[in-house]
């Protein structure tokens, strides 16, 4: 067979031809501390959206923290300058992922505890001689809802504790539950140290609590590379959905330990006529986490979007906290009688408004 | 990943002794035209890169694998075609403290038409020039990157495409070796290059900010509504397959193909690019059969 030269000759210069997109496509790994504190910080600076909220000069943090950082740092103490350098903002969902390290901020740093599982399970779900309202059934976990009935002086009080937005609520879980509650004169669904999850989980419970479309809250996302560059607002409606609603009085409790997810929850809940929230101010989280890589392969994550709740005709943002409509903490001499001050509460709030 | 390399060997495998079926168990339909449609299907597997500077300034790389179906119509003076094809992947940066990846979900669907610039064969290779369309939909999923963690780019692209070839004849002869003795045939193949650059595209890529699983509870998995025009430049793809097709003797087609690719979006924020190098081998089985005397 006789082969054309030319034909070879082609052939290897498109092998040499397919490697171009090296040349191209650079995104090599760097452990340089300079490098990766610069990018860190530069990619807050283009994308997080609460500096004026938090009111944080993120040109002076960088004059601050940026001459702490040089090649000899090892990779432990760039870490823990850079979790100084975010905990500046405050803000829970900011975080660094390192194999050895995850960087934090605690929302409920200094604020009152307000729930006592241990208290609420032995003197108000689980039957047995410790029971304030003598329950003689178990209580009952749907999914991740759980659920007891209270009877007070002939009134019955539905109860359900939530305890992540993380956990799925089934369609079947959320229809069981409201159907047990349907011969209750009223609801409390406790969301308290539930530390946020999924969204989609909010709309699961809110929409089975009206009849009407409703404006629950307003949230914009960042969309350029200044502090104030934000795309345009998006409202944000729950709807009615399902065969089984519960339109009765509710009391929403929540503490500082409500984050995120649950914060959207109890910003919602300030649409809803039907809804009294007491306990503690949430602990915000309105700005919903972007994640991202560094150079060194460590990843990262903290808001970039910026939500508020209508009210009084005006938008109220929530990364600080959603306040309650009525303020209420634990008192210590209740709990050492077993008493839960916010869940006794609650229940009075239920019994007087019928 | 096994399960996907034992799953192509036997595809391979199965196609393999579909391709070499004895002529006398097959439904002929003679056909005199010079019209051969083909039916394709193919195997593929080779490396990936992205770079998605939405979320990440670190090149990924790694294995992929993936098939093919599609259909191709050739004539003396055109040939059109449309072929799809699934691949998946994983793919990992070479950062020490990284101990994420992405799992890599593509979708590619192509046609073009050609036609053949040099109708009377005055040039010794065959060479034919036209149109091409082309969707691209790359998925990918870190969930290291929280609600970043579902990337995407989705390219339409419309532009040119070429296509030249050349065949050789390889002379049949006879094997003796200790006693034992094969005759090989002569067969025919044919080296092929094909070359495609889109002009005009729409695309999808994630927002300013790539965000998931949003506060309206929509798990954002690509929106069509925030689609994008744009002419090269913004966009740049290029699909180049470089390949050897040997012909059977019963009409059908086994090629073994190199298929390079190379897309970037560059939307003034969170460039993206990425790179695919695949091996493939495709079976061309021939729809129309054509009698033997009319083969050249």
């Amino acid at each position: 067979m006789k082969v054309n030269h030319r034909i070879v000759v082609l052939f290897f210069s498109l092998i040499a031809f397919y490697s171009c997109e090296n040349a191209l496509m650079e995104g090599e790994p760097s452990q340089d501390p300079v490098e990766n504190f610069d990018y860190l910080w530069q990619q807050v600076n283009e994308k997080y959206s609460y500096f004026d909220v938090k009111n944080v000069n993120w040109d002076v943090v960088y004059n601050n923290y940026r001459p702490l950082v040089n090649d000899q740092l090892s990779e432990q103490q760039l870490f823990n300058i850079m979790f100084d350098m975010l905990s500046t903002l405050k803000d829970g969902h900011v975080n660094i992922v390192s194999p050895f390290n995850v960087s934090r901020y605690h929302i409920s740093h200094n604020a009152p505890e307000n729930f006592n599982r241990r208290l609420l399970y032995d003197y108000y779900l689980r039957p047995g001689e410790l029971n304030h309202f003598n329950v003689r059934e178990h209580y009952y976990t749907t999914g991740s809802l759980i659920h007891q009935v209270f009877e007070v002086d002939e009134h019955r009080i539905g109860y359900i504790h939530y305890s992540s937005f993380s956990n799925t609520i089934s369609d079947y879980a959320i229809d069981y539950t409201l159907a047990r509650m349907h011969t209750t004169n009223g609801l409390i669904i406790d969301v308290r140290n539930n530390g946020g999850g999924a969204p989609s989980n909010i709309f699961k419970i809110i929409n089975r609590l009206t009849d009407r479309k409703l404006h629950i809250y307003s949230s914009r996302l960042k969309d350029g590379p200044g502090h104030n560059d934000f795309g345009e607002v998006m409202k944000v409606y729950s709807e009615p959905e399902g065969d089984i609603k519960y339109l009765k009085p509710i009391i929403l409790i929540t503490n500082r330990n409500c984050y995120s997810a649950t914060s959207f929850f109890a910003a919602a809940a300030k649409a809803y006529p039907n809804i009294t929230h007491i306990g503690d101010t949430t602990g915000g989280g309105a700005g919903a986490p972007h994640g991202g890589q560094m150079p060194n392969g460590w990843y990262y994550r903290f808001s970039v979007t910026q939500s508020a709740y209508p009210e009084n005709g005006t938008l109220h943002d929530f990364e600080l906290g959603v306040p309650p409509d009525i303020h209420v903490d634990m008192a210590i001499e209740d709990e050492l009688e077993g008493h839960d001050s916010m869940l006794d509460l609650a229940i009075v709030l239920l019994l007087g408004t019928e | 990943m096994k399960k996907g390399l034992t799953f192509s060997i036997i595809l391979f495998l199965s196609l393999s002794a579909l391709a070499q079926t004895p002529e006398n168990k097959r439904i002929r339909i003679l056909n005199h035209s010079d019209r051969s449609n083909y039916l394709l299907t193919y195997t593929q597997a080779g490396l990936h890169k992205t770079l998605d500077q939405g979320v990440s300034p670190l090149l990924y790389k790694g294995a992929i694998i993936g098939a093919g179906l599609g259909f191709r119509s050739e004539k003396s003076n055109r040939i059109w075609d449309l072929t799809g094809d699934f691949n998946y992947g994983t793919t990992t940066t070479e950062a020490k403290s990284d101990f994420g990846g992405f799992q890599n979900y593509h979708v590619s669907i192509d046609a073009q038409y050609l036609w053949n610039l040099d109708y009377q064969n005055s040039y010794p290779v065959k060479f034919y020039a036209g149109f091409a369309t082309n969707q691209t939909l790359n998925f990918r999923v870190n969930e290291n990157m929280f609600n970043a963690s579902f990337g995407y780019d989705v390219i339409s692209g419309f532009g040119v495409s070429a296509f030249t070839s050349k065949s050789f004849n390889i002379k049949g002869f006879d094997i003796n070796l200790f006693r034992w003795f094969a005759r090989y045939h002569p067969h025919k193949i044919t080296v092929e290059y094909e070359i495609d650059l889109p002009i005009l595209f729409s695309y999808i890529r994630p927002t300013y900010v790539v965000i998931e699983n949003f506060v309206d509870g929509n798990i954002d998995l690509y929106d069509p509504e925030r689609a994008e025009f744009a002419t090269i430049g913004t966009v740049f793809q290029l699909k180049s397959n470089l390949g050897l097709s040997y012909h059977l003797r019963n009409q059908n087609i086994i090629r073994f193909g190199y298929l390079w690719q190379y897309y970037s979006i560059d939307p003034e924020y969170s460039r993206v690019q990425g790179a695919t190098h695949l091996f493939q081998i495709q079976f061309k089985f021939q729809l129309n059969k054509k009698s033997l005397d009319h083969e050249s």
